[in-house]
């Protein structure tokens, strides 16, 4: 090996252990929030017509889409727990129908009112659940689970905690009620770690206030949790609202600064450029080698 | 080409053929999800609901239940997960991991279901084929030796007309005739079906037997036809080719030429037939055993269809698949190895 191979390898070698050594967060700073980052979540309210037990495409229309932005100002440690200053917006760019009536359209719906906020919180980082607001999308319900919702996921003990959150009393003892998959999506063209979960609920545990007709109807909540930032990715919440009707939220991640975006396209476009570029020069080659043949 | 390779890439060819079967099978039970946008586990629930007979908290956890039975995520679950569920269920396909039916028999191993049945449809597939195959074989190679003479004639009509029957209308005649006119036979069942099967094997024999001469006599007569054709004109082919005019310019007597020249030959396409069809000895017969109410594979392929079991119709379908294409590289070794000829 030659003095200047080994050099480098030195320097390679020193690299990586200073990379592996280097503090990853002490305990009162959060490892899931970022300062100066933001989120960003495309949402559409969809409702499914003559109150379908089985949800089914061709019979649900759209309600209204719009955006969620969600910025992290400050995150300061303090004393084993840490500071986070944020601020979030709801805004609903393309309002099809109002659940209510016009004024709601123009005024609770449309401007998003009651649906913005800017907070100085403080959490544990010990915590598993960072619940920046609730969302409540026109609804006098409150939902489980919404963009807002951070999770401690890279904590250990997260799937406890996960399956302890998903119980719900059935009889005289409580039960799980939901699925967990640990495995991996493609969010924002990037390859990343999920979690996910598929939670049924009773309807009347959405804490609505409004006249739900059947008793016995359901909610369906499924939701990835990323493993390194926790936060929501994709979103969906699906529920029977009355003998006639149900809805179903559906809330995307569609930007974000903490995760870099379209790196899986771009390994799958440069594997098959790099494999085309292979063939081709092997064909070059062996072309080549027959003209060779050819000439002795 | 050598026997031994040919046979190694039948077996390679067979097991990318079931991988794709399998593929193909996964893909099935999704596909109405895929299209329509629905879940099957809610309709799951809601098909065996009266609306307000249940609590939410109870449908939620039959919801959950019908998830983890059938090990399927939802429809809007990320790629990763349906990749995962795909990869397992093609694991636990080749390790016989079938899963847990969903009604019949809340929530049985799969396994254990199929292998109670298979032996029923093997008692009555199996004689059922072999007759016809005997009757088929026996009629077509005398029927293809003196083509064109009034017997000939006469059973090719026969023969035309029983296979142009459909055999559920013959079926339910017999059924009509023996079972409600005449009264030989019971309507459905024996001590096998109703679980009373006693611990003397000839008595059990006997019953079965009983029980199956009338789906089995139906079976053969509709069935025996196209075998018989099938030699037929295979006999007449090879009774046209010039090795058989040297045989007979030799002077040698009518029988050595039909059944040491002609027959050799002309019973290796009924081979590979012959084999295919015993594939089917194990997967049963649908509307057969649902007709005449016979425990067996196909029967519980229209129970479980019927009660959208969904776990067992998709292994059911599996088992079929994986007889069929096991029997397609048998028939195939086989005809190599009867006919030297062949190498692919």
């Amino acid at each position: 090996m030659s003095g200047r191979v080994k050099r480098v390898c030195t320097v390679t070698i020193i690299f990586l252990l200073l990379l592996a050594l280097s503090p990853t967060g002490s305990m009162c700073e959060s490892v899931i929030f970022k300062p100066d980052s933001y989120f960003e979540w495309s949402i559409a309210l969809w409702r499914y017509l003559k109150g379908v037990q089985v949800g089914i495409r061709a019979l649900k229309e759209l309600l209204w889409e719009g955006s969620l932005r969600l910025e992290i100002i400050t995150v300061k440690p303090l004393d084993g727990k840490f500071m986070l200053e944020y601020k979030y917006v709801m805004n609903y760019t393309h309002v099809v129908k109002s659940k209510y009536t016009a004024q709601d359209t123009s005024d609770r719906i449309q401007q998003g009112i009651g649906e913005s906020s800017y907070a100085t919180v403080e959490f544990s980082s010990t915590d598993y659940r960072y619940l920046l607001g609730n969302l409540k999308w026109g609804f006098n319900a409150s939902f489980p689970v919404t963009p807002l919702l951070f999770l401690n996921s890279p904590r250990s003990g997260f799937t406890v905690w996960l399956k302890d959150f998903m119980t719900i009393q059935f009889g005289l003892v409580k039960k799980e009620c939901g699925i967990i998959y640990s495995s991996w999506d493609i969010v924002l063209g990037t390859y990343r770690d999920v979690y996910y979960v598929e939670m049924f609920l009773p309807a009347k545990y959405l804490n609505t206030t409004e006249n739900i007709v059947v008793e016995a109807s359901m909610v369906e909540i499924d939701f990835t949790i990323d493993k390194e930032y926790g936060f929501v990715g994709y979103l969906r919440i699906y529920w029977e609202y009355s003998a006639t009707e149900s809805f179903e939220i559906l809330a995307r991640i569609t930007d974000t600064k903490i995760i870099p975006h379209n790196i899986f396209y771009y390994t799958v476009a440069s594997v098959i450029a790099a494999m085309i570029a292979i063939a081709y020069t092997y064909k070059f080659y062996r072309g080549k080698r027959r003209l060779r043949l050819v000439r002795v | 080409m050598g026997l031994g390779s040919y046979a190694a890439r039948r077996v390679v060819t067979g097991m990318i053929t079931l991988i794709v079967v399998m593929i193909f099978n996964w893909f099935l039970f999704r596909l109405p999800s895929i299209v329509t946008g629905s879940d099957p586990s809610w309709y799951y629930v809601y098909s065996r609901v009266a609306a307000g007979s249940f609590t939410a908290e109870r449908m939620v956890f039959m919801l959950l239940s019908f998830k983890q039975r059938w090990r399927i995520p939802s429809l809007h679950a990320p790629i990763g997960v349906w990749l995962d569920h795909l990869i397992m269920y093609m694991i636990n396909m080749f390790t016989f991991n079938l899963g847990e039916d969903l009604f019949l028999y809340s929530g049985r191993p799969i396994v254990e279901i199929l292998a109670a049945r298979i032996p029923v449809s093997v008692y009555l597939i199996l004689p059922e084929t072999l007759i016809a195959i005997g009757i088929g074989i026996a009629i077509g190679a005398r029927l293809g030796a003196r083509p064109g003479g009034k017997f000939d004639v006469i059973m090719m009509a026969v023969a035309l007309m029983l296979y142009s029957i459909p055999t559920f209308w013959l079926q339910l005649i017999f059924k009509l005739l023996f079972t409600v006119n005449w009264t030989i036979w019971p309507a459905a069942g024996g001590l096998f079906y109703y679980g009373k099967s006693t611990s003397d094997i000839l008595i059990n024999a006997l019953d079965m037997f009983f029980m199956l001469i009338l789906p089995i006599m139906t079976l053969v007569i509709a069935g025996f036809a196209g075998w018989m054709l099938l030699m037929r004109n295979s006999l007449m082919e090879v009774m046209g080719e010039d090795y058989i005019l040297t045989a007979k310019a030799k002077g040698l007597d009518e029988a050595t030429i039909l059944y040491k020249h002609a027959f050799r030959n002309a019973i290796l396409p009924v081979v590979t037939g012959v084999i295919l069809a015993l594939a089917f000895v194990w997967t049963g017969a649908v509307i057969t055993e649902t007709i005449f109410v016979i425990p067996g594979i196909g029967y519980l392929l229209f129970q479980a269809i019927i009660q959208l079991d969904y776990p067992l119709v998709e292994a059911t379908f599996y088992f079929i698949a994986l007889a069929t294409i096991f029997a397609n590289i048998i028939a195939d070794i086989s005809y190599a190895l009867l006919d030297p000829r062949v190498r692919y």
